[in-house]
């Protein structure tokens, strides 16, 4: 296995996939020379030409739309919006439309899309740049919702999500895109909805997904020098979601803190914490559920103000010490 | 009636008939859904589109079983005339199991996709997009003579999603026929309290594409108009705006007290409705007589009387199956 | 490995003892078996046994302390070895092992400066649902745990720590102790290993509050001092007022003539050193014995529901002390001379006031025999000594005029008060036992046979 970066699996899956399969096209916002605004899809156009990449006009309901329209017709596309947060701009074909036409055509039709976007903040993109919006999209039965946080992780739950029949959700971490990881080289994908424990512990469990994966390994790498063993649940796919895996960490180490980037009140840490009050785990439970997720405001710009916003190590490990 | 380009078609009886039986077919659907739905035997709501009936059938007269169609919630005539099956169409608006969204879609989501209806859609102005979308496989796959037709209205042409469709289908020279029902009102509201411009064929203009017009209550207008557009399409050169006036005489939906409106206007319409004017047409020109046309009506009658006795004996669907249904495999 | 030396545990009533003082000092040589302390418990006084060989390393508690019993009280080991500083709880959970150098702390947080107490809202404990869920599998109260959360609540290791601390007890004993909100930790049990029974449960606790009521009436009424109780007034607060709250008691007095018994008396110890004399209460300890002989309902005792009838004929004999009350038995009285009798009683006797009765010549007994005839008393109700059916009360002798033959003569009356208990007895088995004893009495030569 070699290291590459997050970015890098990123493109691999998609060209591995393209490769593979005649029907999987890429389109979106300057993904061609220009290489997208991260440098996802450099070399793209190049192999694939300007057939099967396509830059449409900056008109995301439009593209969004057509997306959808060509998946029902026998395509599988991946759509690639800019920012995550560009969603609020084509939320009806996603919402009205992608995630409701297998349910409501009877099952005659299924929308096989990749939506990938760069979501989280870290950026200093401000308030319209740096949300993390997967909790709009968890609540849409339909809607597959995928949250990455290694090379490894990307590379293999993008070819899932290619492969798969439903539109999913992926939401690749902007601060993550240089982070370096080892991936084979030879196929493999990971099976959508299965959550992975990042770290072995047995005192507490961090339930967290994306961006906050890392962040929180090296929480539980400080606290294990004080004897304090930290479990990391990386949740992957948030739906659908792996219930199976909270309740056993959650049994296990009967003390949880749930950290997500996105906002805290009325994030999907909720779901996290409902999950295990509503199962069998609620009797094992030593302590009160703690959440960190960020404040309840947009991103702000100033690079204090923001790194305030969101989840920090030490906020963690102090929520970490709560449970104790 | 407008005058007939293809003098021929005056001779093709067949076709003429399947035209009226079609028109009479949609009024009919439409006349008993409504008294269904008095009888509380279905639920939700549902819209009429009574006195548009040319619009929904000379336009896929027009189109080729293949070619892609999305309907809109106003979107009966649309489907028939398309290719659904009429059994399952009642079935699905009195939300049975075997209905052809099996319960789960109503009279707002008919689909049938392997007449190449890709669904009714109750977002107004929706469709563009996904047409596009659709019109991209056709090009990517290169497949010839497909076009993909999208029905909306004028209240759906102001709509952002359909103004950034035609943008994009022209940038892609995509083969999209935007159909622009015009049945004056946009539920309640006039086109000219909405627009500065009322001539909606100039949007094609403005996006670079052709744009066609006609008088969307003469059926073979119509069928005309929209098969010219078409074959302007599967040429090769993009997508094309088809604009037809039409005017309905049912009200917006179930809720309608037809407030905005006078009786006088109403009737107006009424008397000037496609099937009465395409009989009186058929009747002048001598091609039918005034007994094959009650026999037409005839037909159509019971062909929906049968639908709704077929759709009363098919079963409810299953509510154990609602959360499997959410996933395709 | 020091070995540790308990405060033991003499009596399945003990659950405390003072250490009156150490018989060693602090580094002096101790053989095993070797007296190194004098320990006081509710009932005796005792000297306590080195339980090991070797040199007495520490000692965690000075004289005068009051210990709970199976207290590490200091630890006997090799010169120069190292023991513990603190006293560890009783058979507690193990001692928080010291931090080694350089090996991971453990995850418990340091432990609260101050034992917290439970925190309480509306009467439910503040618990986190494991802890809850520990403590109801175990049927524990978890007003018995320790919190040691953040914000007061008990946590699943607190639970742990209180069930390995938790007194075995069996499944009615704790039920029972629930009940009646006793806290089983101060319970000594007599089960295996000192598991707790139903029977070694108090029979009730004081009624809360009743403290905080006495300090404010105290206050009122001019308190001149407190005498804190010691352990045997304990025993004898709590015995007596289980007996006389548990048990339908019922008294029933019969005056006897003991004009002949007197008599007989004199004759046996005329001539004998006071030491080898026989007391009146000598006889009727014969005689009574002679009775539960023949009336064996008497020889009963009530567990549950259920009547257990005893064989050995032991009779309690209530001696009285400067401060509080000894019940010594006299064992298989039947199988014995009244001479026996009269030297075993004695000897028992001066032994209470000793303090010096071991815990087997306090067991066992039947019935009581319970005299106070010395002070000229007439009549009394005597209370029961539990677990047993009856006591028998002894009152002054009398000189009374009595018709005899129609002359009058002054005769000696003596009366003799039963307390039974109505649950195991019941009015006529008791007029048929006081109908006996008055036989016996009034004509002694029986006691004798």
């Amino acid at each position: 296995m070699r290291e590459i970066t997050y970015k890098d699996a990123v493109r691999e899956a998609m060209c591995e996939e393209m490769r593979r399969d005649e029907n999987v096209y890429f389109m979106g916002e300057d993904i061609g020379a220009y290489c997208g605004a991260f440098g996802v899809s450099k070399g793209m156009l190049e192999e694939f030409g300007p057939e099967r990449i396509l830059e449409p006009p900056i008109s995301e309901t439009a593209f969004m739309g057509a997306g959808v329209g060509s998946a029902i017709t026998g395509m599988r596309p991946i759509v690639e919006l800019m920012f995550s947060d560009f969603m609020a701009v084509c939320y009806d074909q996603i919402i009205n439309q992608a995630a409701k036409m297998h349910f409501m055509f009877a099952g005659k039709v299924s929308v096989p899309m990749v939506i990938r976007t760069a979501s989280g903040g870290g950026t200093g993109a401000a308030a319209q740049h740096s949300q993390s919006l997967e909790q709009m999209y968890c609540h849409v039965p339909g809607l597959k919702v995928v949250v990455p946080s290694t090379a490894y992780d990307a590379k293999g739950l993008l070819k899932a999500s290619i492969r798969d029949n439903n539109t999913v959700v992926f939401l690749e971490q902007k601060r993550l895109y240089k982070n370096k990881g080892l991936v084979p080289e030879e196929d493999y994908t990971i099976p959508l909805g299965v959550a992975d424990i990042k770290r072995e512990g047995k005192d507490v469990s961090i339930i967290t997904y994306g961006r906050m994966v890392p962040m929180s390994l090296e929480v539980a790498e400080k606290l294990e020098k004080e004897g304090i063993s930290v479990e990391v649940l990386d949740l992957r796919t948030l739906s659908p979601l792996d219930t199976e895996a909270i309740i056993a960490t959650a049994k296990k180490t009967r003390r949880v803190v749930v950290v997500h980037e996105a906002v805290q009140f009325g994030g999907f840490g909720g779901e996290v914490v409902s999950t295990i009050a509503d199962s069998d785990a609620f009797y094992y439970l030593d302590a009160p559920i703690k959440r960190v997720g960020a404040l309840y405001c947009p991103v702000p710009f100033n690079p204090v103000l923001e790194a305030n916003t969101f989840p920090t190590p030490e906020r963690i490990e102090a929520a970490v010490r709560e449970t104790l | 009636m407008g005058e007939i380009k293809d003098k021929s078609l005056l001779e093709n009886k067949e076709f003429l008939r399947e035209l009226m039986v079609r028109m009479m077919t949609v009024n009919k659907f439409e006349e008993v859904a409504f008294w269904l739905f008095g009888q509380g035997l279905v639920h939700g709501t549902m819209h009429l589109s009574i006195g548009e009936e040319a619009t929904g059938i000379g336009t896929t007269a027009a189109l080729t079983k293949d070619d892609y169609m999305l309907a809109t919630h106003r979107g009966h005539g649309q489907a028939l005339g398309k290719g659904v099956n009429i059994n399952d169409m009642m079935a699905e608006i009195l939300a049975r199991g075997t209905g052809t969204n099996h319960g789960k879609g109503g009279s707002m989501h008919i689909c049938d996709f392997d007449n190449g209806i890709l669904g009714a859609n109750g977002i107004v102005g929706a469709n563009g997009p996904i047409a596009c979308g659709a019109a991209l496989t056709i090009k990517m796959k290169k497949i010839p003579n497909r076009v993909c037709a999208a029905f909306f209205g004028d209240g759906a042409s102001n709509e952002g999603a359909i103004l950034e469709s035609m943008n994009l289908a022209a940038a892609w020279d995509l083969p999209v026929m935007f159909i622009l029902t015009n049945n004056t009102y946009g539920m309640s509201t006039p086109l000219d309290h909405v627009v500065k411009n009322k001539d909606l064929k100039q949007r094609a203009a403005a996006f670079g594409f052709k744009a066609y017009e006609c008088d969307g209550n003469d059926v073979l207008a119509v069928y005309e108009t929209v098969k010219e557009a078409r074959e302007h399409v599967v040429a090769g050169n993009g997508p094309v705006l088809v604009v037809e006036h039409t005017y309905r005489t049912s009200g917006h939906s179930k809720s309608d007290g037809n407030l905005y409106r006078t009786k006088e206007e109403i009737q107006y319409w009424k008397d000037h409705n496609p099937i009465k004017r395409f009989r009186e047409f058929l009747t002048e020109e001598g091609i039918f007589t005034g007994e094959e046309i009650d026999a037409m009506q005839a037909d159509a009658d019971k062909m929906v009387n049968d639908a709704v006795e077929y759709a009363k004996a098919q079963p409810q669907p299953v509510v154990a199956d609602l959360e499997a249904d959410v996933y395709a495999k | 490995m020091a070995t540790e030396v308990y405060m033991p545990k003499n009596g399945m009533d003990m659950t405390e003892g003072t250490i009156i003082r150490w018989l060693k000092k602090e580094g002096d040589p101790v053989e095993k078996d070797e007296p190194i302390m004098e320990i006081e418990t509710d009932k005796i006084t005792m000297e306590s046994e080195a339980p090991a060989a070797g040199i007495l390393l520490k000692k965690l508690y000075e004289d005068g302390a009051v210990v709970p019993v199976l207290t590490t009280i200091g630890y006997i080991g090799e010169a120069g070895e190292a023991v513990p500083d603190a006293p560890a709880a009783p058979a507690a959970s193990a001692p928080a092992p010291a931090a080694a150098p350089a090996a991971p702390a453990p995850v418990t947080p340091a432990a609260p400066a101050v034992k917290a107490a439970v925190r309480e809202e509306g009467g439910v404990v503040a618990a986190t649902p494991y802890a809850r869920k520990l403590a109801k599998d175990h049927d524990l109260d978890l007003h018995a745990v320790v919190p040691s959360g953040r914000h007061g609540e008990v946590r699943g290791r607190d639970v742990e720590a209180a069930l390995e601390a938790a007194p075995k007890a069996t499944p009615l004993a704790r039920a029972m102790a629930a009940d009646r909100g006793i806290d089983l930790k101060g319970v000594a049990g007599s089960g295996y290993r000192g598991k707790i029974m139903s029977g070694d449960l108090p029979s009730a606790a004081a009624p809360a509050g009743a403290a905080a009521v006495d300090a404010a009436i105290a206050e009122i009424e001019g308190v001149l001092a407190r005498y804190k109780m010691n352990g045997m007034r304990k025993v004898i607060a709590q015995r007596m007022f289980a007996s006389h709250n548990e048990i339908p008691n019922v008294t029933q007095n019969i005056k006897i003539d003991v004009t002949e018994l007197l008599a007989l008396r004199e004759k046996i110890n005329k001539g004998k050193e006071k030491a080898d004399k026989v007391s009146v209460n000598d006889m009727i300890i014969k005689a009574v014995a002679k009775v539960i002989g023949e009336q064996e309902r008497f020889r009963m005792t009530l567990e549950g529901d259920e009547f257990v009838l005893h064989n050995e004929i032991n009779i309690g004999v209530a001696v009285g002390l400067d401060d509080g009350l000894l019940v010594p038995v006299v064992h298989n009285v039947d199988q014995k001379g009244l001479l026996q009798v009269a030297k075993e009683a004695k000897s028992l006797a001066k032994k209470a006031r000793e303090g010096k009765l071991m815990p087997d010549e306090m067991g066992g007994g039947r019935i009581t025999i319970s005299n106070i005839g010395m002070f000229g008393t007439h009549s009394f109700t005597p209370i029961i000594n539990q677990p047993e059916a009856a006591i028998v009360g002894v009152c002054g002798t009398e000189e009374e005029l009595a018709l005899v033959d129609g002359n009058v003569v002054a005769r000696k009356k003596m009366m003799v008060c039963v307390t039974f208990d109505h649950r195991i007895l019941n009015g006529t088995e008791v007029c048929q036992f006081e109908s006996r004893l008055k036989q016996l009495l009034e004509d002694p030569v029986q006691i004798l046979l």
